[in-house]
């Protein structure tokens, strides 16, 4: 399927990736650079994640969901729950990992700040995720994503590290 | 997608033929004046409405409506028909994660000059008494055991409990419950995603608009649906918020992995399907039938809270009848023409409405005599319509019609624009007040990111798919 001009994200230049790449697990060094960043789609909205190895790609691919929601650093890590996700393949993983994530905000109204990857492979992926439940006094919900898409869905190798690309349905 | 590909029949209609590309099993048809075309080649949208002329077992032709935007897998303003007894499949991405997305249009007893006085007051008052649902939950408490019978009963089970009259059940598509809803199809996530978002707006481009009668273009149908020149009515947008996202989810995992048990292919993982008469199939429409009619019971819940902020502004006097309710992302069997023969096939209209004529059953008692009303929300600012279903729409399309306005700007590129400074003071300046859960909500829905809805409606009025009787103002928006 040819894109359409408009609908391509500008891939990003070596100098922004290498920069994503060394903010990697941003949360912690406090690094003002995101290893995430919002694309466009005319009726949605999606993101392009970042990282060094696969386990820190699917923890900013999460990072890049919250923030669209919820801002990523008026969240505080309270509280540590288990996430567990189920794929028949690597991408379709990633999908249901963040669609784990997206449930777990709309039904119970969890969001997170970090997570711990327990295990990760192309069918499973287990982690250990630090947050808390949303309290309207501090957290200002920017945006409700009512679903995770296959729509142009990428998992790919990319400059020694991982690149996700991901559209969401708002 | 060049211009260059599609073959014009008429003003209003383009081809594009199924020797485009292999693997095309029918031709793909988009309904859209020059104008509004030139913005849908700028999109994938036909791409879009290609790939769907690839599903097995479609039937008749993949229709574009002209207010078609890029979706995923179908467009948006996109419809597709199969038939189930020559292996047709049912696809969720058909009906899309938003299930019986849909509007409903209540209109008062009051006019223009009564209500403008006091729109602010009113616009505060629908915006308290209505959750977005962003974090804040609905008033209405369901148990587990009740969301089985909203799964089943939709609209009529909140009439029971007292969010509205029965009169209300009869003027709605289905008559606000669809048959064949399976709640065991339904799993728990869903179930916990929906108990406390029954009643609640949402977000996106959800809203609730307080509107008048701008002009009359049928007296004599506009008559039958009630409607008058300067009349306040309210228009609901809204669908089955977490609980049909959740059904769609859960569906697409599941196709997704079933469609190679059947093995089918398709060019698009958004177009997972499978055939209608599978295990699988049957119970994605079990289920898509408990979201719909949970969206139902949602607009009617709105509906009730929108009567009570009436009455408390304007007093017991305040009447407001439910002109009617239509859905626009479902997937229905229904009887059609089929090369002459009739038959029993699936109609997806994702981002579509039906717009029956008078010569079809299902058109409710009410409106007998002239057709079912369709009612097209405008974009947040501009005018909605309500027309009537026509003929044409029969004879060629399903019997359906577009469903809105159509985006042309992302919601990124609406944020930068400069249309969006000071949105709200710039529809305060026309008279309109809105109130938004979010700020995104309106810079990102400003008027300026959609398709002309004059323009669109125009298209299907002289394509012959439905008749415009009104054009309704707004005077107040409430958003998610």
């Amino acid at each position: 399927m040819r894109l359409a001009t408009r609908e391509i994200p500008v891939i990003s230049s070596k100098a922004l990736f290498d920069m994503i790449l060394a903010a990697g697990a941003s949360a912690e060094n406090g690094a003002r650079v995101k290893p995430f960043r919002v694309l466009e789609h005319k009726a949605d909205v999606g993101f392009e994640a970042f990282g060094r190895t696969r386990e820190e790609l699917f923890t900013n691919a999460a990072a890049a969901l919250t923030d669209l929601m919820v801002d990523l650093d008026s969240i505080q890590a309270r509280e540590k729950i288990g996430i567990r996700a189920e794929g028949s393949e690597a991408s379709g993983l990633l999908v249901n990992w963040l669609a784990e994530i997206l449930y777990l905000w709309d039904a119970e109204h969890w969001l997170f700040r970090s997570f711990e990857m327990a295990r990760l492979s192309d069918q499973v992926a287990e982690a250990e995720a630090s947050g808390e439940k949303f309290d309207p006094r501090r957290h200002a919900v920017k945006m409700q994503v009512k679903a995770i898409t296959y729509h142009q869905l990428a998992l790919e190798p990319a400059r020694g590290g991982w690149r996700a690309q991901v559209y969401v349905d708002v | 997608m060049q211009l260059s590909q599609l073959e014009k029949l008429d003003d209003y209609r383009w081809l594009i033929p199924r020797s485009t590309r292999a693997g095309m099993l029918t031709d793909a048809l988009v309904y859209s004046d020059e104008n509004l075309l030139e913005n849908i080649l700028n999109d994938l949208s036909l791409e879009q409405a290609m790939n769907v002329a690839m599903l097995p077992g479609i039937v008749g032709r993949s229709l574009a409506m002209p207010d078609v935007h890029q979706g995923y897998g179908f467009p948006i303003g996109g419809v597709a028909a199969t038939m189930p007894d020559e292996g047709g499949v049912v696809s969720p991405g058909g009906v899309g994660f938003d299930i019986n997305c849909g509007v409903r249009l209540l209109a008062s007893t009051l006019v223009r000059e009564e209500v403008q006085p006091k729109i602010r007051e009113l616009v505060n008052q629908l915006f308290r008494d209505i959750p977005s649902g962003a974090g804040r939950g609905g008033s209405i408490k369901l148990t587990s055991k009740d969301l089985d019978r909203v799964m089943t009963e939709g609209a009529a089970w909140m009439v029971e409990q007292g969010y509205g009259e029965p009169e209300d059940l009869t003027h709605s598509e289905e008559g606000g419950a669809m048959d064949g809803a399976d709640p065991a199809a339904v799993g728990d996530r869903p179930r916990k995603r929906g108990l406390p978002q029954l009643g609640t707006l949402g977000s996106g481009n959800h809203f609730l608009e307080v509107q008048y009668v701008e002009r009359v273009f049928e007296p004599a149908i506009a008559r039958e649906f009630g409607l008058q020149e300067e009349q306040i009515v309210v228009l609901i947008h809204s669908g089955s918020r977490g609980f049909g996202h959740q059904v769609c989810t859960d569906y697409l995992k599941d196709m997704d992995a079933a469609m190679r048990r059947y093995r089918i292919n398709v060019p698009d993982r958004q177009l997972a399907c499978v055939p209608v008469h599978s295990r699988e199939g049957q119970a994605y429409l079990g289920a898509m039938r408990a979201a719909a009619n949970f969206a139902w019971a949602n607009r009617q819940g709105i509906a009730h809270f929108t009567r009570k902020a009436f009455e408390r502004i304007f007093g017991q006097g305040a009447r407001m009848r439910v002109v009617y309710d239509v859905c626009h992302n479902i997937a229905k069997l229904e009887r059609h023409a089929v090369a002459g023969l009739d038959r029993k096939i699936l109609v997806h209209r994702k981002g579509a409405t039906r717009a029956f004529p008078r010569s079809r059953p299902e058109v409710p008692e009410a409106y007998k005599a002239v057709g079912q009303p369709v009612l097209i929300p405008g974009s947040m600012g501009t005018a909605s319509y309500v027309l009537v279903g026509a003929e044409g729409a029969l004879d060629e399309t399903f019997g359906t019609t577009c469903h809105g306005a159509g985006r042309v700007m992302s919601r990124t590129a609406a944020k930068k624009s400069a249309f969006a400074q000071n949105a709200r003071e710039r529809l305060e300046g026309r008279g309109i007040i809105v109130r938004s859960e979010t700020k995104d909500g309106i810079s990102e829905e400003i008027p300026e990111a959609y398709k002309d809805v004059d323009a669109v409606v125009n298209v299907v009025h002289n394509a012959g798919l439905s008749k415009r009787v009104a054009r309704l103002r707004p005077l107040g928006v409430i958003k998610g």
